[in-house]
């Protein structure tokens, strides 16, 4: 496999572009890698109460915060997490966005989106009744990595 | 029935009471019957309005009472009133809004003694969103937003919304076994509360032009929560989920 970097000093910000003649594992695997190459830690550290509890960050559907504590809920409970939604944004792997100011989404759990046009997209989740909405400032990179994991994941369907 | 339904009952049968007994005598054979029911059906929304603050019944009600005896005299009026009334009620409620939630809090201590304790120091005039904590305050407007409310000792919910689509989920708190109060002061609006099934939940909110609809079963068990308030052109819809 051949590997350029062409630098642009006009260029904003970083791409990678794979180009093959057609998606094979290798190149699956080369997509995974690039895609979480910040070194991604699920070690959260969940909290009720007096109780610390111990499962996979996979399992939130989404964080959100109010003034003082942020929240990480699942399809059944709502757990407090020490870290600030920054710090969380940088070590969550690429499957969690943000979708607004108070608000990062695990998109691996998104049931369906309705869009609004004029104000905020209604975000719900499977298996549970809770919703968010995503403002219309992250509405757009929210999409984009939604299909991008819908994708990927019927890929990994397909191939198995 | 409600203290307030029983105000617009009482008057209503009042006013009609009058009309019957004037009828015979001529007093209204210059007002036709449509004007004589508008007149009947919307002195008593004035009044309940009046005794609960509610500042849409108030102006929307005078309003109406003028549009049905102004109109035939300048047919373009209507309009006019209608506007005042809005622009009337959105000033009273930025400016007295508050002086109607104090109200009720003396009301509901004096009712409730040996209840909780409410501390009356959170009010909607505080820009500042705690949803934290025995006392919670939630505001939304001019928007949409999903507001998660987290207590383990919940005694007092604020809840306000107005020109909003507002959803509140009460899936992380926790009821104080003395009792809570939900509070919600709703106006052009859609409020979805979220509350668990398991709650013992009790709903007296105040309506004008508007509903309270009740989705799922509550429990019938364990401390009383009170879902309380006034709502004006809006729709409120709590889920037993």
């Amino acid at each position: 496999m051949k590997v350029t970097i062409e630098t642009d000093e006009n260029f904003e910000g970083g791409e990678v572009i794979i180009r093959c003649k057609e998606i094979t594992k290798d190149i699956e695997d080369l997509y995974e890698i690039v895609r979480n190459h910040k070194n991604k830690s699920t070690d959260i550290a969940f909290f009720k109460g007096n109780s610390r509890y111990y499962f996979p960050a996979g399992r939130v559907c989404f964080f959100e915060t109010d003034a003082d504590n942020v929240y990480a809920h699942t399809s059944d409970d709502t757990f407090r997490v020490t870290l600030k939604l920054y710090e969380l944004e940088e070590c969550l792997p690429s499957n969690f966005i943000r979708v607004a100011k108070s608000t990062i989404v695990n998109v691996s759990h998104v049931y369906s989106v309705e869009k609004s046009i004029t104000a905020s997209s209604l975000v719900s989740f499977q298996k549970t009744k809770k919703q968010v909405y995503v403002s219309r400032k992250y509405y757009k990179p929210f999409m984009q990595r939604l299909e991008e994991h819908y994708r990927s994941s019927v890929l990994k369907k397909e191939k198995q | 029935m409600k203290k307030s339904n029983k105000i617009f009952w009482g008057v209503f049968l009042i006013i009609a009471a009058f009309i019957v007994i004037c009828f015979p005598f001529g007093v209204f054979d210059n007002i036709g019957f449509g004007t004589l029911a508008a007149t009947v059906l919307l002195i008593p929304i004035f009044i309940k309005s009046l005794t609960s603050l509610n500042f849409f019944g108030i102006f929307f009600s005078a309003a109406g009472l003028g549009i049905v005896y102004l109109t035939p005299f300048n047919k373009d009026f209507w309009w006019i009133l209608l506007l005042a009334a809005l622009l009337l009620t959105i000033g009273f409620q930025m400016l007295f809004g508050s002086i109607k939630k104090k109200r009720f809090d003396t009301q509901w201590q004096r009712n409730h003694p040996d209840q909780f304790q409410y501390h009356g120091k959170h009010s909607f005039s505080d820009n500042v969103e705690n949803i934290n904590g025995s006392v919670v305050n939630c505001e939304v407007s001019f928007g949409s937003s999903v507001k998660y409310l987290h207590s383990q000792s919940l005694q007092r919910a604020n809840i306000k919304s107005s020109f909003a689509g507002a959803k509140v989920y009460f899936t992380d708190c926790i009821v104080d076994p003395n009792g809570a109060v939900i509070y919600i002061d709703s106006s052009f609006a859609g409020l979805e509360l979220h509350i668990p099934s398991s709650w013992n939940v009790k709903q007296d909110v105040s309506s004008t032009v508007g509903a309270v609809d009740i989705v799922g079963n509550f429990s019938n068990v364990g401390p009383e929560v009170l879902l309380t308030g006034n709502t004006g052109f809006s729709g409120v819809t709590v889920f037993a989920i």
